[in-house]
């Protein structure tokens, strides 16, 4: 199941969609950005803006923030695809960009001391007061234990995380997006999994490994 | 395939990333293993409830008014970037080397010179007199032979070496015309300011040169009073723009010879400690205008073309300390002065690690420590 290819078929939901999107390969359309069709960029944005948000906000947790960045990382793909010699792919070219621009602003809170640790114990009292359905949350409450328990995660393994399981990417391409090794990527994959098994356990009945 | 050899692969094997032989032999080994199948299906769940995790995020169309309406201001800014400064590493090699050049004309002919130069230059002199008072438009009317070699030299000459592009252009800045009028700057006739090439300064030290030494050879022949009566022409100059750029009155200062300059610098040092405090403490967010940023853009423009001054002139009195402290401080005030209308995080960022890396704020505290009882 690739995510992506899900937020594609869910064109019609999207505010503005040119009836020739789809029929746009992605290189295509990288080519007639780099002749100066700006048209050709707005479709590229049509098409992976809602990744690239959805990345973003799994990297920095805060939806506002998130825009922002999403907004910053086409600004430096239109400045930099016209001046590149060759065509990248695009997805995980975007993904690159986006990458470095959440890193850098998480730095930056990091530096300024913004970031708000979860508290884990907090957590788990919500487990033991709470009435709940057995093995279920509502909705928004589970959201809400996924974000709190991937804000928790360090910064490669949030990466890592939120590029293999959010958004579908192959391990080759979140190599090429993250400059990590395979080997390293599927150690702090696995390593992820299990942090994030051990704060949403007590909440999903999954068996901490 | 054993579950040793199988648990492992199962993250694997879930995100698909499983190809060929080892994911045949898994799945195999899968239809006979009731652990490692459950292993498996509690990984399904995980992965299932990752799934249907939505966070709440839209992309409006006001993201991508955002987003074209930033694409079009750097158009914008690339166009007009054409025609204003090369990037700030760049413009420093430029001043570092013009500067070089400069010192090095400027020392060559203010060393004590032999009689028979002095006897040359006063018929150089004698002749550049005449000169300029065929130019009766251009130049006041001369109280005295002094007073006439020594006005600034005017701008005909560098508005034809400003025609050509010039590297040590600062991005749109526009200087009064006192501070224009400085040996080493010169006026664009758009406003801007550049400097001269070192062959215009040479010649202009050159002419300046040989005028104060007939100067001093009409009143004394020592290369002291030559010294004393170019910098309190300095100062004169200093305190006009002083009292042009902080719109003060102009007896800021009293002109004590050298001690005017000294005062100068303490007084440059306690502005440039001031900002570079301010600069330090400007809360800016990484995508928003901050009007604390405009201000101290501006005010490192000035105190930029001060400290090129102070520092060219440190260097020419022999004052190596102040040299030093004033070049540790120029390429950060270039930084703060070059910043983007909405500088980045990272913009900002490496300017601050530039000023705790030279822990110039303490350098320049400990100089006006030492000023302030050096005075008292």
């Amino acid at each position: 199941m690739k995510r992506l290819a899900t937020h594609v078929t869910k064109a019609e939901d999207q505010p503005s969609v040119y009836a020739g999107t789809l029929m746009n390969s992605a290189e295509d359309l990288v080519k007639r950005v780099r002749a100066g069709d700006d048209e050709a960029f707005r479709c590229i944005f049509e098409r992976y803006a809602r990744p690239m948000v959805s990345f973003i906000y799994g990297m920095v947790g805060e939806r506002h923030l998130a825009e922002e960045l999403t907004q910053e990382t086409f600004v430096r793909a239109y400045r930099s695809l016209s001046t590149l010699r060759s065509e990248p792919k695009i997805s995980t070219w975007l993904f690159g960009i986006a990458k470095n621009v959440a890193r850098e602003t998480i730095r930056s809170q990091r530096k300024e001391n913004i970031r708000v640790n979860i508290d884990d114990q907090a957590v788990m009292s919500l487990c033991d007061h709470q009435p709940m359905p057995d093995s279920q949350l509502l909705d928004r409450e589970r959201d809400q234990v996924i974000r709190d328990a991937l804000n928790a995660l360090d910064e490669d393994k949030r990466l890592v995380f939120t590029l293999k399981v959010f958004q579908q990417r192959s391990y080759e391409e979140i190599a090429e997006i993250s400059g990590f090794s395979i080997a390293k990527l599927k150690t702090d994959l696995h390593r992820a999994r299990m942090e994030m098994r051990r704060r949403i356990g007590p909440y999903m009945g999954v068996k901490q490994q | 395939m054993k579950c040793e050899e199988c648990l492992p692969l199962l993250e694997e094997y879930v995100d698909r990333e499983l190809e060929g032989r080892t994911a045949e032999r898994l799945a195999a080994h899968l239809a006979a293993c009731l652990t490692c199948l459950d292993a498996l299906n509690e990984l399904s769940c995980e992965a299932e409830l990752y799934a249907s995790y939505q966070p709440d995020i839209n992309v409006t169309p006001a993201l991508w008014n955002a987003v074209q309406a930033r694409i079009k201001e750097e158009k914008i800014t690339a166009i007009t970037a054409i025609f204003v400064a090369p990037p700030t590493r760049l413009q420093k090699w430029f001043a570092q080397q013009l500067e070089g050049f400069a010192e090095f004309g400027a020392q060559r002919f203010f060393q004590p010179t032999s009689a028979a130069l002095v006897l040359t230059t006063i018929v150089i002199v004698a002749g550049v007199t005449s000169l300029l008072r065929s130019w009766p438009e251009r130049q006041p009317e001369p109280s005295s032979t002094s007073q006439t070699a020594l006005q600034p030299a005017d701008n005909s000459g560098s508005t034809n070496i400003l025609s050509q592009p010039n590297p040590h252009r600062l991005n749109n800045v526009a200087l009064p015309t006192e501070v224009s009028k400085h040996p080493a700057i010169a006026s664009g006739g758009d406003g801007t300011i550049g400097t001269l090439s070192h062959g215009t300064l040479n010649k202009r030290r050159i002419r300046n040169a040989t005028t104060k030494d007939a100067v001093t050879t009409t009143t004394t022949t020592t290369a002291a009073a030559a010294k004393l009566r170019r910098a309190s022409e300095e100062e004169a100059l200093f305190e006009r723009e002083v009292a042009e750029l902080d719109g003060a009155s102009t007896n800021l200062f009293m002109p004590k010879s050298l001690d005017g300059v000294e005062t100068e610098i303490a007084r440059h040092v306690e502005k440039s400690q001031l900002l570079l405090r301010s600069f330090r403490n400007a809360q800016l967010s990484a995508l928003t205008y901050s009007s604390d940023i405009a201000y101290d853009k501006e005010q490192s423009r000035k105190l930029l073309y001060r400290n090129i001054i102070l520092r060219r002139d440190a260097a020419t009195q022999g004052s190596r300390q102040v040299e030093q402290l004033l070049n540790t401080l120029e390429p950060i005030l270039l930084d703060i002065a070059n910043l983007p209308d909405r500088p980045t995080s990272r913009d900002v960022l490496s300017i601050e690690q530039q000023m705790q890396k030279t822990e110039i704020v303490a350098e320049l505290q400990v100089h006006s420590a030492s000023a302030t009882s050096s005075f008292n």
